[in-house]
């Protein structure tokens, strides 16, 4: 018994050196975005916000923020819709060549972004196109798209076909119970693909790095811009900011939904 | 009435034929615009090849796969890779495989905390959790600055820019992935076969070792199969934490494509990649099941 | 008369497999139908394509004289109570059964008035703000057929309702929806596998088996004038014994058993060769002191097993080298595992095809 203790510390022990390594290195950028010494890196010292300031007044900063944005947005959005729709089909939907849509559909998950990246770059060559923003979209829809499929996949099988079948037997045609039925007991899900494909678009660096236009940075293109010249806080700052944000992101999301499903709970 | 008959049932009224293949036509189509047509093209591209002036000549030529074979470099790059995508794994499935199984044999109550520990790393972005090692391990990083405060070393140390940082780094992002296939694989091994082997007189390693490892294997194998995966393509990593001594077949690529300007040599180094990554798949899936990988991948 | 739902050679088929073969079946205005049947009979798929979840394979189905076929599940009337309620858990009792009236461009103080109508129908008359999870089992069946008899259907369908409720409640459910049933005076169709709530709530059954229908009648007719092996051993406990006819006298065929017992078997068919005999249990009784009668057999026997239920005891005898059961009221004391009974027989009691 006192061996299947010390095997337990000993597990604990291992798990937390884990986590505190997986965990560390980000908790060192937000502090040192911090770090009012000169020099940057440590020791660290003076404790400041100059950086924070520095990185929301630089303009070009702000304005690839502001593109990681609607780049997000609208390659989630699009996908969303899509992919919600899809989901529904393979959910509900006993078609030949069901398997392989599936698999289509989830293919981006095994493709290399770096492959990705290069195919679709080359085939703007080979059709004549020039790079724009629109084609950075979609190739963004695309690296997104699974994530949206296999979250509402799962969710929508578990919206049971025999509550569509009895608003049909009520009068309700196909839409209707779309929107009265599935669609409201589907949301949570819908809702979570679509926070997983915005938050999946936003890292997005590697084949972003192929696609965009001259003049158009994201936040990661930017930063990988940044480390390969000038190393300074700034960059610190711009990490802490984003860790923030990825992290409360999903927390608030997480938050609404548990007060959302108390809510309806308590009416009378 | 099972599910299967219901699925019939909406297929056969009338208008449900033609519904589900217009719910899907667009993601279909989205999918065969940008990722089947791409490929084809890469497949296309790397059998033309690059005048010395920057031309491409759009004949069918096995000479920029030639230089695959002539060049040693990139036999070496490749190897480099695989390496690092093998070593990366191994490394990750002996770290993580703990940590995992803690978390499966956890109460519910800690299971929730370490899970959501487990997934904070993943939700920050890429970069800056790769990004993140340079303070740490720079000159005037935090290792350094403790080495040399406690005076452990007289000089700082070149932590930076070399393979260890890349294989550091790699694992840092792999890992959590890693643990949480392995952890998937075990939460499904029902406990009451475990406590069956038991009271057959099995103790605790011996059980382990004859149901649960087996049993949870799929998780273990899935994540291997991503680890693995991930490492072949990366490039971020080998970007900002090597330099240049270490060129993997990431940098390879982006190298070719955007500062070489040579298309048809980066077109054949992708499809080698790819052609790489589907004998992969297929050995895994006639060994193991898709469908494993599938529900490994939702996060 | 048009009958309120007809069915005409109705066939479906998925693929290879053939579930319902060409049946036909019509249904008075008013009437409370049972379809029953075991597992996979095709009661349920019939009942789908009326409803029109299913399209069938070739016929026709009207619903009063207007042929549906081609009617999508939302136009058609019909009022569909499933196996598991299927509300909205989303809505609140009162928006589950205002849901179809919605669609039928109802105002809405009717809609309030006719939901509270069915609620009191139903005797859920409080219940309206609750969600479906704030229910319990029975109530949410209730709700449910609130929910398909607000809407004034044509025809009222029930897949299997009671089978996922427990013993008790589901007595008293079928006591409720007859009532209901009763009340309305819709035409009605009720699926079940239980053959005792065929019985009990049905004006009319219909018994299939293997997609074709094998009987249909009154719970009378089919308990008790079964035209098949099949519809006998359906309803009730059955007894099956073999025999070899010796001779006949007048409607009265004997029949010499494994162990050379005699049974005296009334017949309107001349009987000869070997015989396949049917009995039901509460047919025959076990009796200490046997008294002959000339409509009557004894055998011998031993009791073996005696199992109590209050009102009523069922019997296992061995005799002629098989077990026959017999149920019958309690009479004094039971009879215990190896006391020799005799068990008393009437001629008429022999189910034989």
């Amino acid at each position: 018994m006192i061996r299947a203790r010390l095997f337990r510390y000993a597990l604990a022990a291992w798990t937390v050196l884990v986590y505190v390594f997986m965990l560390a290195p980000v908790v060192v950028i937000v502090l040192l975005a911090f770090n009012g010494a000169p020099g940057g890196n440590f020791p660290i010292s003076n404790l400041t916000f100059d950086w924070f300031g520095k990185v929301l007044t630089d303009k070009t900063l702000l304005a690839s923020l502001r593109t990681s944005f609607i780049l997000a947005a609208a390659a989630s959005s699009i996908a969303t819709v899509v992919g919600v729709a899809a989901a529904y089909a393979l959910a509900r939907y006993r078609i030949r060549g069901q398997t392989v849509s599936e698999l289509v559909l989830t293919l981006p998950l095994l493709i290399p972004h770096l492959v990705m990246g290069v195919a679709l770059l080359l085939s703007f060559r080979l059709f004549g196109l020039s790079k724009n923003f629109g084609l950075l979209v979609m190739g963004h829809v695309v690296i997104v798209l699974p994530f949206v499929v296999l979250t509402t996949r799962h969710q929508l099988q578990s919206v049971p076909a025999v509550l569509e079948e009895a608003a049909w037997t009520l009068g309700a045609n196909r839409l209707q119970t779309m929107r009265e039925i599935v669609l409201p007991l589907a949301l949570p899900a819908i809702l979570t693909g679509m926070l997983f494909a915005f938050m999946a678009s936003f890292d997005e660096v590697t084949a972003t790095l192929f696609w965009r236009p001259p003049g158009t940075e994201t936040v990661q293109t930017q930063i990988m811009a940044l480390l390969q010249f000038e190393v300074d806080q700034r960059i610190d700052a711009l990490g802490a900011l984003l860790v923030v944000f990825s992290v409360v992101v999903p927390f608030a999301a997480l938050l609404v939904a548990r007060l959302l499903s108390n809510r309806q709970a308590n009416k009378t | 009435m099972t599910n299967a008959s219901q699925a019939a049932a909406l297929q056969a009224s009338p208008t449900g034929r033609a519904l589900p293949l217009a719910l899907m036509a667009p993601a279909l189509a989205i999918i065969a615009f940008y990722v089947i047509v791409p490929l084809v093209c890469l497949g296309a591209y790397s059998f033309w090849t690059m005048l010395p002036d920057g031309t491409v000549v759009r004949d069918f030529s096995l000479e920029t796969w030639q230089s695959l074979v002539t060049d040693p470099f990139y036999g070496s790059v490749l190897l480099d890779t695989f390496r690092l995508a093998f070593v990366s794994t191994v490394i990750c499935v002996v770290v993580g495989y703990g940590p995992a199984y803690l978390m499966a044999s956890a109460a519910p109550r800690w299971r929730g905390v370490l899970t959501i520990l487990l997934f904070l790393p993943s939700w920050i972005s890429y970069l800056v959790r790769t990004m993140s090692w340079l303070p740490v391990l720079g000159k005037n990083g935090l290792v350094n600055t403790a080495l040399l405060g406690a005076g452990v070393v007289e000089q700082p140390l070149p932590l930076l820019y070399n393979h260890f940082t890349v294989y550091l780094g790699l694992v840092h992002y792999l890992l959590p992935i890693m643990i949480l296939n392995i952890y998937l694989g075990l939460a499904t091994v029902d406990p009451t076969i475990v406590a069956a082997a038991r009271t057959l007189g099995a103790n605790a390693r011996q059980a382990f070792l004859a149901v649960t490892f087996p049993l949870a294997l799929p998780g273990l194998s899935a994540g291997c199969l991503l680890c693995f995966i991930l490492s072949l393509g990366t490039f971020v990593t080998p970007q900002i934490l090597g330099g240049p001594g270490t060129t993997y077949y990431g940098n390879l690529v982006y190298d070719t494509i955007l500062h070489q300007l040579d298309w048809p040599t980066g077109a054949m180094l992708s499809v080698v990649i790819m052609v790489l990554l589907i004998a992969l798949l297929y050995v895994y899936g006639r060994f193991m099941g898709l469908s494993t990988v599938l529900r490994a991948i939702k996060s | 008369m048009t009958a309120d739902i007809d069915i005409r050679g109705v066939s479906k088929a998925y693929g290879q497999n053939q579930v319902v073969h060409g049946i036909d079946l019509a249904v008075p205005s008013g009437q409370f139908v049972a379809l029953l049947g075991p597992s996979g009979c095709g009661k349920t798929t019939t009942l789908r394509m009326i409803a029109g979840l299913e399209q069938p394979s070739a016929g026709d189905i009207f619903i009063r004289g207007k042929r549906i076929n081609d009617i999508e599940v939302h136009r058609r009337n019909i009022g569909l109570v499933f196996q598991n309620h299927a509300l909205f858990p989303h809505k609140t009792a009162f928006d589950n059964i205002a849901f179809g009236l919605k669609y039928r461009n109802v105002a809405k103080p009717e809609i309030e008035r006719r939901v509270k109508r069915a609620l009191e129908i139903v005797r859920l008359p409080h219940v309206e703000d609750r969600l479906p999870r704030q229910l319990s089992g029975g109530q949410q069946q209730r709700i449910a057929v609130a929910r398909a008899i607000v809407i004034e259907p044509d025809v009222l369908l029930f897949d299997e309702p009671l089978s996922s409720l427990d013993a008790n409640l589901r007595e008293e459910m079928r006591g409720e929806l007859k009532r209901i049933q009763r009340t309305l005076g819709i035409t009605t169709i009720f699926v079940t596998h239980d053959q005792s709530e065929a019985l009990s709530m049905a004006d009319h059954v219909v018994l299939m088996h293997n997609g074709r229908i094998e009987q249909a009648g009154t719970p009378d007719e089919l308990y008790n004038w079964p035209r098949s092996e099949f519809a006998a051993r359906f309803f009730g406990d059955v007894n099956e014994i073999n025999g070899v006819v010796v001779d006949t006298v007048g409607e009265t065929a004997r029949v010499r058993l494994a162990e050379g017992a005699v049974l005296q078997v009334a017949s309107q068919s001349p009987l000869s060769g070997n015989v396949k005999l049917l009995l039901r249990a509460e047919r025959a009784r076990v009796v200490r002191t046997p008294v002959a009668r000339a409509d009557a057999s004894l055998i011998e026997g031993t009791v073996a097993s005696s199992d109590y239920f209050g009102m009523l005891v069922r019997y296992t005898v061995e005799s002629q080298g098989q077990r026959i059961g017999v149920l019958q009221p309690l009479e004094g004391s039971v009879f215990r595992p190896g006391e020799a009974v005799q068990i008393q027989i009437p001629n008429n009691a022999w189910i034989r095809f």
